[in-house]
């Protein structure tokens, strides 16, 4: 149960099988103290399996996992593991009320604080059967964060929101992050969301973490890349330098691969009037999704 | 859920009055010229018997609706998720179970002690009167009551087994439906081997005397020794394999406490003080045309025993089921994956 300081969570070698069927295989990766830490993964991956195990939901089949706080009491740990678990025919304010009891809390002010923070506080006595999705995910989350736990753990939380309903959670998520220093592990497949939240991500494929980088590493790989086709890759490296980009020419091919925005007409006029020849430019854009894509293609994102 | 509860709680109070009210019906109703009413004028026994008929109504009525209200309220929680929810809290998956297991039997307890008093009240109303042996049938309501809570411990197991919420709910009443006709079955081997060889011996003795006496002749009274063996009379060859499952389990209830089914017309309308198997020898023996002294066959070695040790009996019987059916249940529930 201790942990190195830190870390919030350290999950070893789990293996989670049903049946023949193996779904998490060795699966390895620690989440720091403070951070929002995300998932990235095709449908069918093992996020939520994982989630489920992190959770106490599931036993793995081998492997560890590990907590950075003493998980026995109540409310430790806050989830909100694919659907909401809502009373339907109860008003937001009476889900958080079951939830404080169940978790042998006091109900107190901080009921209507976590009812503002999630924005429900002017629903009334509106059954949460009523609520929108997004409302109901807000409230999923709210019960989640019930009890100020140490660890939060979202499964997918604005599956299904509408792009309102998207900043919402964002916004509440990152307030509860930086405002509660409280550790979030969310995962998503709405890549650009999740780039705007998480401060570090695991890229899981086949049951298992193949990469866990941090936020700004993806970013700092990201922006524009050029690939110059030319016959004086050298005399074109200077020449992109000279305009502040950073290049590097593939051994291989010759090609000369350069990262960050310039004007091509200016390049190709200059270039010309040094006398090398481009043969052709393709430039595209890297973001989290086309890094995600390489990753799981095996292609390199450098 | 709560409307549900509230439903069969409002059941639990109104239909042993309505029992109690068809019983004073019958009584009284005198259609010998049309329909005209008499006074009713019952027995100390057969109000004692009454008493007995309509407050253990709860153990053949309630079955059924416990079985569906554990199993879809269990179901309803699984499904919203507060089972997940209060795993994920850190409530251990033993706490979760069995503050189930407890609330469900807590539930199935209110509900049959409301039918008790409901029924008291309903022999009341319609001037039945109660009589509770001085309080001696309490020990064996309780003793009903028991049994039937054994079973709600077995509906939550059922329910927190199964990821598939319909699953538990068509196996609770399979079992309830079923539960009647199997204990009626196994009812039917309750005698004990000693009791039997009891009866063989008596029998003898009493064909022995006639023989003597030149009543009969040797080979009449040979013929009437095989035909009222102690094997015979204990149900045949079948005995070995019912009266084990008799002893291993409440199925004979139905049969040893006279649990009949408060609505129908009962055939027996006697209270009994003792419990014996000498009136079904007395049947036996009048079967093969032997007329027996039932009051000295019930003195042998194993034919009569008192309700207090049968209840004994069937309480140790449903500690150790409500350990090995909670057990089991959490052995699977502790292992199961929740989704």
């Amino acid at each position: 149960m201790e942990n190195t300081s830190g870390v919030m969570l350290k999950v070893t070698d789990v293996c989670k099988n049903y049946g023949k069927h193996e779904v998490l295989k060795q699966m390895s990766f620690a989440v720091p103290k403070g951070s929002i830490y995300g998932l990235v993964g095709k449908n069918g991956a093992g996020k939520t399996t994982i989630m489920r195990v992190i959770s106490g939901l599931q036993k793995p089949t081998s492997g560890t996992v590990e907590y950075g706080f003493d998980r026995s009491g109540y409310g430790k740990i806050g989830a909100l593991v694919e659907l909401p678990s809502i009373y339907s025919t109860k008003s937001a304010r009476d889900n958080l009320i079951f939830q404080y009891l169940n978790l042998g809390l006091k109900v107190d002010e901080s009921v209507d604080e976590i009812l503002k923070l999630i924005g429900l506080d002017h629903t009334g006595k509106k059954k949460a059967g009523r609520f929108s999705l997004g409302m109901r995910q807000r409230l999923g989350i709210g019960m989640a964060m019930a009890g100020n736990p140490e660890m939060l753990i979202l499964d997918e939380p604005i599956n299904g929101l509408d792009p309102q309903g998207i900043v919402e959670v964002r916004d509440l998520l990152l307030r509860l992050n930086r405002e509660k220093g409280t550790t979030i592990i969310i995962s998503s497949h709405i890549l650009t969301e999740l780039s705007k939240l998480a401060t570090d991500l695991a890229f899981v494929q086949d049951g298992t973490v193949v990469r866990e980088v941090k936020t700004d590493e993806v970013e700092k790989a990201g922006g524009i890349h050029s690939d110059f086709y030319t016959s004086d890759p050298e005399g074109l490296s200077d020449l992109l330098r000279g305009r502040g980009l950073e290049v590097r020419i593939e051994e291989s091919s010759g090609i000369v691969k350069a990262k960050g925005g310039f004007n091509l007409t200016q390049v190709v006029t200059e270039a010309d009037r040094k006398g090398i020849n481009i043969a052709r430019v393709s430039t595209h854009e890297t973001d989290l999704e086309t890094y995600f894509i390489n990753l799981m293609r095996g292609e390199d994102n450098g | 859920m709560n409307k549900f509860f509230w439903v069969l709680s409002i059941y639990c109070i109104v239909w042993p009055i309505i029992v109690a009210a068809f019983y004073k019906l019958a009584y009284t109703i005198d259609l010998s010229e049309g329909i005209s009413f008499t006074e009713l004028n019952i027995t100390a026994e057969q109000r004692r018997f009454l008493t007995w008929l309509i407050l253990t109504g709860f153990f053949s009525d309630l079955p059924k609706f416990v079985a569906l209200f554990t199993c879809l309220y269990v179901g309803k929680d699984q499904g919203d998720g507060f089972i997940r929810n209060k795993i994920i809290s850190g409530h251990s998956r033993l706490s979760v179970f069995m503050s189930n297991n407890i609330a469900q039997m807590l539930v199935c307890a209110f509900w049959s002690v409301l039918y008790m008093c409901s029924g008291m009240l309903g022999l009341l109303i319609t001037k039945f009167g109660v009589d509770l042996n001085g309080g001696e049938m309490l020990r064996r309501l309780g003793t009903v009551l028991v049994a039937l809570l054994v079973m709600s411990a077995l509906f939550t197991s059922l329910s927190l087994s199964f990821r598939n919420r319909a699953a538990p709910v068509v196996f609770a009443i399979i079992f309830t439906i079923m539960g009647s006709t199997v204990c009626t079955a196994v009812g039917m081997f309750a005698m004990t081997k000693k009791a039997s060889d009891s009866y063989e011996s008596f029998i003898a003795e009493l064909v022995d005397s006639q023989v003597n006496d030149v009543a009969f002749t040797e080979e009449i009274a040979d013929q009437i020794k095989k035909q009222n063996t102690s094997e015979s009379v204990r149900g045949g060859k079948v005995w070995y394999v019912f009266h084990p499952v008799y002893q291993a389990t409440c199925a004979g209830i139905q049969r040893d406490f006279n649990l009949i089914n408060a609505i129908g017309l009962p055939s027996s309308t006697s209270y009994p003080e003792e419990y014996t198997f000498a009136g079904d020898m007395e049947i036996a023996a009048g079967s093969t045309g032997i007329g027996i002294n039932r009051a000295e066959l019930a003195k042998r070695d194993g034919v009569t025993t008192s309700y207090g040790s049968k209840c004994l009996e069937y309480i140790a019987k449903s500690v150790i089921w409500y350990v090995v059916i909670t057990g089991g249940g959490y052995f699977i529930f502790r292992k199961r994956d929740l989704f």
